[in-house]
């Protein structure tokens, strides 16, 4: 069959750290593959690098050669790579706001009157609107959209028929070949979906091909001719989709569960669970949302919250905290907290260690010794003597003991934490944690980007802090391994709400059955 | 690595024009003592306004555009202060102490309102300054004041549009504790008062409350998580910027000698700014040795290029430069941060 895409040692770099390395893959043409991978594992930079994001070309480009057609490419923008014949249906999607259904279509492509005037270089065509409509309602159609009133901006459409008329803008072109969709049904309904898979597959047939980016396993599996898994920016492998399962992919995707031995974690069981309670917690942004999500803990128990990505997960903390809009309840202890109390929640002993900890964790031009403290002299009144002056000899003592027993490496207490390396300030984060003496934490993705050796002391630490503060602990983790070897209990998250809440002793066929949302 | 010890572009470029003017200064004879004389004056004049902008860069409330607001607290003070007779360095102090609980309570609205504007509270402040004033120039016609050093000769009411503070307490801080040392004059007593002012703020930012309103200042989103009340933190911070701003222009009438009420507050924010970002801030994160570096270098450039200008130029001449330095160093520390942020 007839190669259109051939990807041949595709590397990319983001400084020192490769998002994509040595990538080689071949597509047919009318072929639908399916590509997934956990967040991180370098999806979006491989769709940048075809579709053009001016991205790459800042941060240095990439190495490796891409063949469409026989023909060596390296679209410098969208535009370049979308008169290629490569069209991208964006996941936050690429419309003009304040334009209409047919002027977002037709975008580019206007159908032109004859130029009011012919002086040489000062052409001005008239756009026709009459006929934009009426092509832009024909292509909408072949999609199955109908109704659209085309005087209205597509802000005043819902978020599903936005996903339609982007769709429409991007099969609009002659001269497609190579069509990539990322996460197109993530905002979609069941029937919307099946009805934009449809017209996927209506895509395919007519020999375009198509590069399918999906969370949702089985619609990848029933629509893909074949299913690429990359993880940690390397293509894994490369399944047909004819021989394959949901599970099989999905451990693909994880990855390691057999690499390591499960540590058995000998712990009280778990109580009555009504230490830390959260009651139908209602949130949603960018895409992922929390529908009713309720969990209690235990006091003292560490917790693992796993899912597929884009479950809810990454929005708990944030939820909880406030810092998106929610509604539900939370109890700590008995109290009733509303989410975003955030004095209620400091006072009850709650701590949140956000997933983005360059953004979100840490003052970058503050040193290691404050960085480490603040929390405990904004929260609790530490180290600040009678005068309300800061007392810096005890901060620095403090910040002393804490880079020694973790071994932050910096130059001092006073070297700027944004100069330390990822696990360092992950270890600052963590001494922040251990100095406040939290009654219990939610840590995101406590060893995202950060290598093997600092990983294990990390979770090592968690551990400990469990064992020796009784600190109860909420890990969210798309590492299963790493759950396994440190919780209690794991939930799997599954659509915005716990789908079942697992002990690590049991077979990962069970988890992986949930990730999925079905039970064994 | 060379970058990183160079200062920042306005500053050199202000350096090498202040070096420019100094040499031409020297050659056209202006004598030494007289320009250490008057930058004493100026820096007693401007240095507690720079100051004031530092807590609201600092929460993150942005440069205070709205200075003018504090300004108009001082102004009310300092005419109460004046009807009911205060004189001498007693209505100095009077004066200040009357204007903080105008600036308080219109710091406190003010901050609210800067807080509902998030994002763009540097544009909200321009106007919000620009409404109090012309507000305050209906207020200062129809205010119920009787001294009649205040009032207007024709008319017997509404206050003048510039009051002499002859007899009431013109010069009373610069004269405090003065001193002279050769030709040149060392205002101590105004000198002492600044340097009060500055260890004031700067044992604030050592205390709890000063490091968490840096921090909301720095990363909103790492102080909201660690027990920050941004609104709170903020509001405060604009509350000190308005009484800091109030205090400074009892300060300035005191030294300038005349209050000047009506539109005269109105561009107040303007080099007050400039002052503080040609200090090396970028708008972001200040420290005091920035605003004390800005307000020397921006005040030596106004009295360097005036002698000079009328000497060797039209005088007009001098104060056109002035307008486009100060207005590029805004501009251009504007384009910086929204660098910095990612925007461009």
């Amino acid at each position: 069959m007839e190669n259109i895409l051939e990807i041949s040692g595709l590397s990319k770099k983001f400084r020192s750290n490769y998002a994509l390395k040595d990538i080689s893959l071949s597509l047919y043409r009318g072929e639908i593959l399916g590509l997934v991978g956990a967040n991180g594992s370098g999806k979006t930079t491989l769709m940048n690098i075809l579709s053009g994001n001016p991205l790459i070309r800042e941060t240095g480009g990439f190495t490796g050669t891409i063949k469409l057609n026989g023909k060596i490419i390296s679209p410098a923008n969208p535009s370049d790579s979308l008169k290629l014949g490569i069209g991208m249906v964006y996941q936050e999607f690429a419309l003009i706001p304040s334009f209409t259904a047919p002027e977002n279509i037709m975008s580019g492509k206007e159908i032109r009157l004859r130029p009011v005037t012919s002086l040489p270089g000062l052409s001005v065509p008239l756009i026709d609107r009459k006929k934009n409509i009426s092509k832009a309602e024909s292509i909408l159609s072949s999609i199955g959209v109908t109704g659209i009133d085309p005087r209205v901006p597509v802000t005043e459409f819902n978020v599903s028929t936005r996903q339609f008329i982007e769709f429409a803008r991007v099969i609009n072109s002659k001269t497609l070949k190579l069509l990539i969709l990322d996460e197109p049904t993530a905002v979609l309904g069941r029937d919307e979906s099946k009805r934009l898979i449809d017209e996927v597959r209506r895509i395919a047939d007519k020999g375009i091909t198509v590069i399918f980016i999906s969370h949702r396993l089985e619609e990848v599996l029933s629509l893909c001719h074949r299913i690429a898994v990359l993880r940690d920016g390397i293509l894994e492998s490369v399944f047909a989709a004819s021989d394959t399962s949901a599970e099989e992919i999905a451990r693909c995707m994880l990855g390691g569960i057999h690499d390591r031995a499960i540590k058995t974690h000998s712990h009280t069981s778990p109580g009555n669970c009504d230490y830390f309670r959260i009651k139908n917690l209602n949130s949603g942004s960018g895409g992922e949302c929390l529908k009713n999500f309720s969990l209690n803990v235990s006091k003292g128990e560490i917790i693992g919250i796993t899912g597929q990505s884009g479950q809810g997960q990454m929005l708990l903390g944030k939820a909880v905290m406030g810092l998106i809009p929610s509604d539900g309840e939370i109890n700590i202890n008995d109290e009733k907290i509303l989410p975003g109390d955030t004095e209620s929640l400091f006072r009850s002993g709650f701590y949140y260690i956000p997933e983005e900890r360059r953004r979100d964790g840490l003052l970058p031009e503050n040193s290691v010794a404050e960085n480490i403290l603040f929390t405990t002299i904004s929260t609790k009144h530490a180290f600040t003597s009678r005068s309300g002056l800061l007392n810096t000899v005890k901060i620095h003592e403090a910040a002393r003991k804490y880079i020694y027993d973790l071994s932050i490496k910096c130059t001092g207490i006073k070297q700027k934490v944004c100069e330390l390396s990822g696990g360092n300030q992950q270890k600052v984060i963590l001494s922040r944690a251990l100095s406040l003496k939290p009654e219990i934490m939610m840590i995101f993705e406590p060893t995202r980007g950060i290598d093997i050796g600092a990983k294990e002391m990390i979770l090592n630490m968690l551990i400990e802090m469990n064992r020796e503060m009784q600190t109860t602990i909420i890990i969210v983790s798309s590492e299963l391994d790493e759950l396994m070897r440190v919780c209690d209990r794991i939930a799997v998250l599954y659509e915005g709400s716990i789908f079942s809440v697992l002990t690590p002793e049991l077979p990962e066929e069970i988890f992986i059955h949930a990730f999925t949302g079905r039970a064994l | 690595m060379i970058k990183r010890y160079l200062p920042p572009l306005p500053q050199i470029i202000i350096i090498v024009f202040i070096i420019i003017l100094l040499g031409l200064a020297i050659k056209i004879d202006i004598p030494a003592s007289s320009l250490i004389n008057d930058l004493f004056i100026r820096l007693i004049l401007n240095c507690v306004l720079v100051i004031s902008l530092i807590p609201m860069v600092n929460s993150g409330a942005g440069l205070n555009f709205g200075l003018p607001i504090g300004a108009v607290a001082g102004l009310l003070g300092m005419v109460m202060t004046a009807q009911f007779g205060g004189k001498g360095l007693t209505g100095f102090i009077l004066s200040i102490a009357v204007s903080i609980p105008f600036a308080v309570v219109s710091g406190a609205v003010y901050g609210r309102m800067l807080n509902r504007v998030k994002g763009r509270e540097e544009i909200a402040a321009t106007f919000t300054g620009f409404s109090i004033v012309s507000i305050m120039c209906l207020f200062w016609v129809v205010a119920p004041f009787t001294h009649p050093q205040m009032i207007w000769v024709l008319g017997r009411s509404g206050l003048r549009n510039t009051i002499g503070l002859r007899g009431f307490w013109e010069k009373s801080l610069y004269n405090l504790l003065q001193f002279k040392a050769g030709d040149i004059i060392i205002p101590a007593g105004s000198l002492l008062f600044i340097g009060i002012i500055l260890l004031c703020l700067y044992f604030f930012s050592r205390t709890r409350t000063g490091m968490m309103m840096n921090a909301a200042g720095e990363n909103e989103s790492f102080a909201r998580i660690n027990g920050v009340d941004i609104a709170k933190i903020r509001k405060l911070s604009v509350i000190m910027s308005t009484v800091l701003a109030s205090a400074g222009t009892c300060i300035y009438a005191q030294q300038y000698g005349f209050i000047e009420l009506y539109s005269a507050p109105l561009m107040a924010a303007f080099p007050a700014i400039s002052a503080l970002l040609l200090g090396g801030s970028s708008g972001k994160r200040v420290f005091l040795r920035h605003a004390l570096l800005g307000v020397i270098l921006y005040q030596s450039l106004y009295l360097l290029s005036l002698p000079v200008a009328n000497m060797l130029l039209v005088p007009e001449m001098a104060e056109i430069i002035r307008m486009i330095v100060t207005s590029f160093i805004i501009l251009y520390a504007l384009a910086k941060k929204s660098e910095e942020r990612g925007d461009v």
